[in-house]
């Protein structure tokens, strides 16, 4: 079982979307586009399943609970997933 | 109609299996678009990504022009293939190569500093094509079938802008808000360029196929919208060729396939251009046949082949200005050889 460090940075946080992202689900997934930087990201379906639970802000307990009802699986195994989407969302500058 | 395009055209409107090989060139046509319907083809799911990349940079930046426009009472007008993007599964499914916007009338000069401020930028001879930095691009038209740059295509079919305008609307299409034509409009432009352009993309057909199944069609308005524009004959001719590719039309356009059907000449040819799409300019001619008059097919026909000299100059865009009145001659040459490779063409056919 993995240990999730009690200092994960992604823990304890509002996660909300930046202005001027424009996102349009495809039939996998999602696409990003940053209008500010240039920017397209291409998201699986964990990642788009996050950044459209994230328009009014969530936490990542809130988070890891809407993607487990969606496919149906347990927070131990979706719990590392979201955190990394968080993750890589937060470095492409799109969620605060 | 090959069974190769038949079955793509099946396959694109979600009708049947896709063909075992795909021209490259429908490939990047329509490759999102099989992908979104769950057909795996080699290279389609990296098509449908990236038209939707596209897509959403070109559509946001666009909606951003057009709202600055709309405060300053210059709003342009979303025209097909761009505006029909509503019509499909997503975003990823439809590539454009530009969007097209229909300027308000007396309104371009705003528009054209709109776009500058905005960080598009006209290359040199193509005064209404502007480009970002990042490829997008945006093709401005003061009319709606291109009678600036061949003023004698009015009569092969003419919608007025300022009609057209007042039957504007407002739409979604994939999430942005645009001012768009009246889905009659929209169909009767469709077929008209697609036959201007030999039928080159299997899209536009498919682009028909979509829009006459939208329920605010109404079909005895479409038609006298159609005869009293000029386009009838062209709206037609897309039918007949959907229809052939075993797409069932809704009912009252195949009765209008029957009772408009068009003559054996005729027939032959949309056959020959339909099969040499990519290859021949046949439909350019074709739609010069459908003026009424012959002495109006005569002077299309004319102006086509030799157009006015700033539109020859964006056909050589590398000739030199100091060179420019080598552009009758080049063209000239150009048609002959044109034709002497659609003869060769249909000599290697037969």
């Amino acid at each position: 079982m993995a240990v999730r460090s009690t200092m994960d940075p992604v823990d304890g946080r509002c996660w909300c979307r930046r202005q001027g992202v424009h996102y349009r689900p495809l039939v996998e997934g999602g696409i990003l586009y940053d209008e500010e930087g240039g920017q397209v990201h291409h998201l699986n379906g964990t990642a788009a399943l996050v950044w459209e639970s994230c328009q009014e802000g969530a936490t990542l307990g809130q988070l890891v609970a809407c993607v487990c009802a969606a496919y149906e699986a347990s927070p131990v195994q979706v719990t590392e997933d979201v955190a990394a989407a968080l993750r890589q969302l937060e470095r492409a500058g799109v969620l605060r | 109609m090959k069974s190769a395009d038949r079955q793509l055209l099946a396959a694109a409107l979600g009708l049947g299996l896709p063909p075992p090989v795909v021209d490259p060139d429908d490939l990047d046509d329509l490759g999102g678009l099989f992908y979104a319907r769950g057909y795996d083809e080699e290279g389609c799911e990296a098509l449908y990504l990236q038209t939707a990349a596209r897509n959403l940079q070109q559509l946001a930046g666009v909606e951003h022009l057009c709202r600055d426009l709309a405060e300053l009472d210059a709003e342009p007008l979303l025209l097909p293939g761009a505006a029909l993007l509503r019509l499909y599964p997503d975003i990823g499914c439809r590539p454009m190569d530009d969007v097209d916007l229909l300027v308000p009338p007396g309104k371009r000069a705003q528009v054209v500093a709109a776009l500058t401020a905005h960080g598009w930028v006209a290359p040199p001879r193509h005064p209404d094509l502007f480009i970002r930095e990042d490829g997008c691009s945006i093709d401005l038209h003061t009319d709606l079938l291109n009678s600036d740059r061949v003023s004698a295509r009015r009569r092969a079919g003419w919608i007025e802008p300022a009609a057209a305008w007042s039957r504007r609307q407002h739409r979604q299409v994939c999430g942005f808000s645009f001012l768009t034509l009246c889905e009659h409009d929209e169909i009767l432009l469709t077929a008209a360029h697609a036959l201007r352009h030999s039928y080159r993309r299997l899209a536009w057909l498919v682009d028909l196929v979509l829009q006459l199944r939208q329920p605010e069609v109404e079909p005895d308005r479409l038609w006298s919208h159609a005869v009293s524009t000029g386009l009838q004959q062209a709206l037609i001719y897309a039918l007949v060729l959907t229809g052939r590719a075993g797409v069932e039309l809704e009912p009252w356009a195949a009765r209008w396939c029957i009772r408009q059907e068009p003559g054996t000449l005729v027939t032959r040819a949309l056959a020959w251009i339909f099969s040499h799409r990519r290859q021949t300019v046949g439909g350019e001619l074709l739609s010069c046949w459908t003026c009424q008059r012959r002495r109006d097919r005569v002077l299309l026909l004319t102006e086509f082949v030799f157009p006015r000299r700033a539109v020859l100059l964006q056909v050589y865009p590398r000739l030199p200005s100091i060179l420019a009145p080598l552009a009758y001659p080049l063209r000239l040459l150009q048609i002959i050889g044109r034709g002497m490779a659609e003869l060769a063409l249909a000599a290697r056919r037969r």
